[in-house]
């Protein structure tokens, strides 16, 4: 190797080696890079761990009923979007929640433009989770119109839940009274009462007002939609599909209703002199104190246009004052400004402030909204301090609530979503529920998703409106019943094993006069808890009327007030947990509830 | 006897000393020539051909780098009509649409207007949003995929259209308007595309292009499933990852948070993603992390409006009102009339418990409300 031409053909070898080597580099380069085989997985944060919380009963509680919104027939009408609502009430006074349903409606007749009412029903609670269809009983029968909300109040102070039903064009007012055979029935006496609206009332909530002790009636109304006047063909924004149902913005909206409940005895049309206007679409609302002055307030869910929430003012009993003032108070719209299509309400304590947070279920897009209360008729939004914009923007919220769902005296949120169109942009019409758990997070109560906690229920996309939560088999821990549009009714026990304990109180006025409106404060050796008694919330519902405080953590309970709607501040001491109390009005002592399963 | 001649024998020959010098001064030169030619031959294959080696960046689609090589082929050939054509080209498709206009100038007094600088020309506009002249050039070029240019005119087509259509990664189809019949124009020239460039870098390009094109006209699953496959192709695609970012964000903030965050760790200085993710944060309640990001954003341009506001709206969050009271002011100097801010102002006063500034606040955003109803209920829909 020593001689030159050794030395040549060295360096040739060398030469090309280095050549072959940088052209098999450089035409190999590009394959060196082999993309991944799969696309990228979404993320998600990991479900906390630990057994569900609820369970699917519906099944074996023998609750059967479908809501139809009369979509087969293609009228692809506004009307169909709404849905239909729950309520639950002790309609029989044996100390368990029943169930009434609404039905909803289709459209008959040879154009298919005729409305007609799906049955509604009432199931009687039989204890130990089960139920029976009790409608044909209780004479709760008869020609049902399109249907869609339920609100309860003993409006005649008989000490028995009534029950009223809104819907397109109509609403009724069904009165409990003895059937005479040792049971009850419902008897419809709207009419009789000058209880009138054929306006499309949607939700509707009871609180006495005014002062005089008798629960007093706000209708939400919803758009001037009807097949002779104003039935338009919208196009659908998705390419491909032609038609779909049209949004309220091509509607106008209508005045909602309120009447002055009289004694019971009949009821007065004084919407006119309250000077309410056509300016919102209504479809939630809620009657609670929100400014702490012991009268009950207005706040309602206007779908696009801006929610009111009306500030009772009433100085002197039977001078009803409401002071519309949405936007002032910053309850109205959202954080941009922009006002939402909002469906559900709640109002309640989220962080321990004493003072009542407004809740608020929203269109695809926005964010629901949690305005915080700051005391002085005002409120901040803060849904994305608290949040709950985690969850995204592509549901369309309706039936909510706070609901204290493992006891741990943090009230949590849950909501039932759908949407309201059958072929929706960036989004679907089947929706999953959402459950929101209220924890700590950077020294702040903060709403966490937990809907792996939550069961298969809420992994189970559904289009979901009315849901209302109460104690079915009082065992402490609230359950939840959810109306779906075209499929089965949920009923979901509450299964949460958190061993924190729990009290209840069944709030009644002094003879019977209607408690929405007050304010409940349990104390305990760590914490201070505060409930409200409301009329309506959620969506087209209403809830369990008993309060229900987890205690968690936060100890014996030293004693709980009550601050009467329209009355004074009592104290009760010595309540044990794990039951439910019935707190009557003027009365020291309370009574331990007999409640079974 | 005359003495004889030795007989002659074979010997094995031997060079004499000079004759072997002359081999070896024959043979060094020869093998040197040799090594040298073969050394000329590799390199006149390989050599950093400035022209050759941008072809090949942008066969990746590498823009920058692709510039970086014909930056240094006409520092020392500046008029070089062909460097210069495909500087012009290669701005363009960057996006430097001023730096493309001067090459194309340069290239245009060197060699005078050529068929290829007219086309050149013509897809500059093109891609600046000029419609006539798309749909001019779709027309002619979307039957001839053997033409060559046809891939550049589809590019050029599509990044124009999109720019005018969809300007936002938020932009959505007016199904009123005539958007249908452009959209159905975007993907063919889309499917065009990816037939005729088949290379990784090509294809990832036009499944964000897809991917862009069905988020605006609602197909937003589609959509996302195909900017999910682009960055399959290319995990490091920018934009690719950007626009899927902005297109989970409404149902899912937290994976678009995680999407920005693989951004930002490729550009932690990109000014853009900084405020997105911290806004991103923010939407998930995680204000410590926006509040980091927002005042490094701060110290870089402290008359931002859009970061002071969010800072000033973090500071309301949290209750801390006096830190707001800086941040409100300045916004309000800035950036009087924006309805974010006279909302945030609005906040603030009703925070800070002023109720006449929170009426007068109120007055301004209700008529900018009224503004907004009268647009919207000019765009409703006419009945049928």
């Amino acid at each position: 190797m020593s001689s030159p031409s050794g030395r040549m053909w060295y360096a040739l070898t060398l030469v090309i080696a280095i050549t072959c080597g940088v052209a098999g580099y450089w035409f190999t380069r590009d394959a060196q890079q082999v993309p991944p085989k799969s696309a990228e997985p979404p993320h998600g944060e990991p479900p906390p761990a630990g057994p569900v919380w609820f369970r699917d009963v519906t099944e074996s509680c023998g609750v059967r009923l479908t809501c139809r919104n009369g979509e087969e027939a293609d009228q692809f009408t506004i009307l169909e979007s709404l849905g239909g609502g729950v309520a639950l009430l002790d309609f029989d006074g044996d100390g368990r929640l029943d169930i009434f349903l609404v039905g909803g409606g289709y459209f008959d007749g040879p154009n298919k433009t005729t409305l007609q009412g799906s049955p509604c029903k009432l199931y009687r609670n039989l204890g130990g989770m089960k139920f029976e269809d009790a409608t044909a009983a209780i004479e709760l029968r008869g020609q049902w119109w399109y249907t869609h909300g339920a609100a309860v109040a003993d409006y005649d102070r008989d000490g028995f839940p009534d029950l009223l039903v809104t819907g397109y064009g109509r609403i009724a007012l069904f009165h409990n009274e003895p059937n005479g055979k040792g049971g009850r029935r419902f008897v419809e006496v709207g009419e009789k009462l000058g209880l009138r609206d054929d306006s499309w009332s949607t939700s509707a909530g009871w609180a006495d007002l005014d002062g005089d002790g008798f629960p007093d009636l706000y209708v939400c109304h919803y758009v001037d939609w009807s097949f002779d006047k104003n039935n338009p063909v919208c196009k659908s924004s998705v390419p491909g599909v032609s038609r779909d149902v049209c949004p309220p913005q091509r509607f106008k909206p209508l005045v909602h209703a309120l009447f002055h409940n009289d004694q019971g005895k009949g009821f007065r049309d004084i919407t006119a002199e309250q000077r309410f206007k056509a300016e919102g679409c209504g479809l939630g609302v809620v009657l609670a104190d929100v400014n702490d002055d012991g009268k009950s307030d207005i706040y309602v869910g206007n779908d696009a246009t801006n929610n009111f929430l009306f500030i009772n003012r009433t100085l002197k009993p039977n001078e009803l004052r409401l002071d519309e003032v949405g936007l002032r108070a910053g309850v109205a719209v959202d954080d941009t400004s922009r006002y939402n299509g909002s469906m559900g309400v709640d109002i309640g304590d989220y962080d321990g402030s004493g003072r009542p947070a407004i809740w608020v279920t929203n269109f695809q897009g926005e964010l629901h909204a949690l305005y915080h209360n700051l005391g002085r008729d005002t409120f901040d939004h803060k849904s994305r301090h608290a949040g709950i914009a985690a969850v995204g923007m592509s549901r369309v919220g309706f039936g909510t609530g706070f609901v204290d769902v493992d006891n741990d005296g943090w009230e949590d949120l849950v909501v039932a979503n759908g949407h309201v169109l059958r072929h929706p942009s960036a989004s679907t019409l089947k929706q999953r529920p959402v459950l929101l758990h209220n924890v700590v997070a950077d020294g702040r109560r903060f709403f966490r998703d937990v809907a792996a906690r939550g069961g298969p229920f809420f992994d189970t996309p559904a289009v979901g409106r009315g849901l209302a939560i109460g104690d079915l088999d009082n065992d402490g821990r609230p359950d939840l019943v959810i109306n779906h549009t075209n499929s089965p009714t949920v009923v979901l026990r509450n299964e949460c094993d958190s061993g924190s304990p729990w009290l209840g109180v069944n709030l009644v006025g002094n003879g019977n006069r209607d408690v929405a409106g007050s304010t409940v404060i349990l104390e305990g050796e760590t914490r201070r808890l505060t409930r409200f008694a409301k009329g309506g919330g959620s969506y087209l519902s209403s809830s369990d009327p008993r309060i229900l405080f987890g205690l968690g953590t936060v100890g014996h309970v030293k004693r709980v007030t009550v601050r009467w709607a329209w009355g004074k501040t009592q104290t009760w001491e010595g309540l044990e947990p794990s039951a439910y109390w019935v707190l009557h009005e003027g009365e020291p002592t309370a009574k331990r509830s007999p409640t079974t399963p | 006897m005359r003495p004889r001649k030795p007989a002659a024998t074979v010997r094995p020959t031997s060079p004499s000393p000079a004759t072997a010098r002359n081999w070896k001064l024959l043979t060094i030169p020869a093998v040197a020539v040799a090594t040298c030619g073969l050394i000329w031959l590799a390199w006149s294959a390989f050599r950093p051909d400035p022209l050759r080696q941008a072809r090949e960046e942008l066969e990746r689609r590498d823009f920058p780098t692709a510039m970086n090589h014909l930056a240094a082929r006409l520092n020392e050939h500046p008029d070089d009509p062909e460097a210069n054509l495909l500087a012009a080209q290669t701005a363009r498709r960057a996006g430097d649409f001023t730096v493309a206009f001067e090459r194309l100038k340069i290239a245009e007094r060197k060699s005078g207007r050529t068929e290829s600088l007219d086309l050149e020309s013509r897809l500059l506009k093109v891609q600046q949003g000029d419609s006539q002249e798309a749909d001019a050039l779709f027309n002619r070029y979307i039957d001839h995929p053997e033409f060559p240019e046809t891939p550049l005119v589809m590019e050029a087509y599509l990044e124009g259209r999109l720019w005018v259509l969809a300007p936002r990664s938020d932009s959505e189809m007016d199904a009123r308007k005539a958007e249908a019949a452009g959209v159905a124009k975007l993907h063919r020239a889309v499917d065009l595309w990816l037939r005729l460039r088949t290379g990784k870098a090509d294809t990832a390009q036009g499944l964000v292009w897809r991917g862009r094109i069905q988020v605006f006209e609602n197909e937003h699953a589609k959509g996302i499933f195909s900017l999910r496959e682009a960055l399959v192709l290319d995990p490091n695609h920018f934009v690719a990852r950007w626009h899927l970012a902005m297109a989970v964000a409404q149902d899912s903030p937290t994976d678009a948070a995680r999407h920005l965050e693989t951004l930002l760790a490729r550009e932690p200085e990109n000014y853009p993603i900084r405020f997105g993710l911290a806004r991103t944060y923010r939407m998930l309640g995680r204000t410590q992390d926006s509040q980091r990001i927002l005042s490094e954003l701060r110290a870089i341009r402290p008359n931002d409006p859009s970061v002071l506001l969010e800072l000033a709206n973090l500071a309301l969050d949290a209750g801390r009102v006096d830190d707001a009271t800086p941040l409100v002011t300045r916004v309000l100097e800035l950036t009087p009339d924006s309805p974010p801010v006279l909302l945030t102002a609005m906040r603030y006063h009703q925070l800070a418990n002023h109720p006449d500034e929170v009426e007068r606040y109120r007055k301004r955003v209700e008529s900018m409300q009224a503004e907004q109803q009268k647009q919207r209920e000019s765009a409703a829909p006419s009945k049928p």
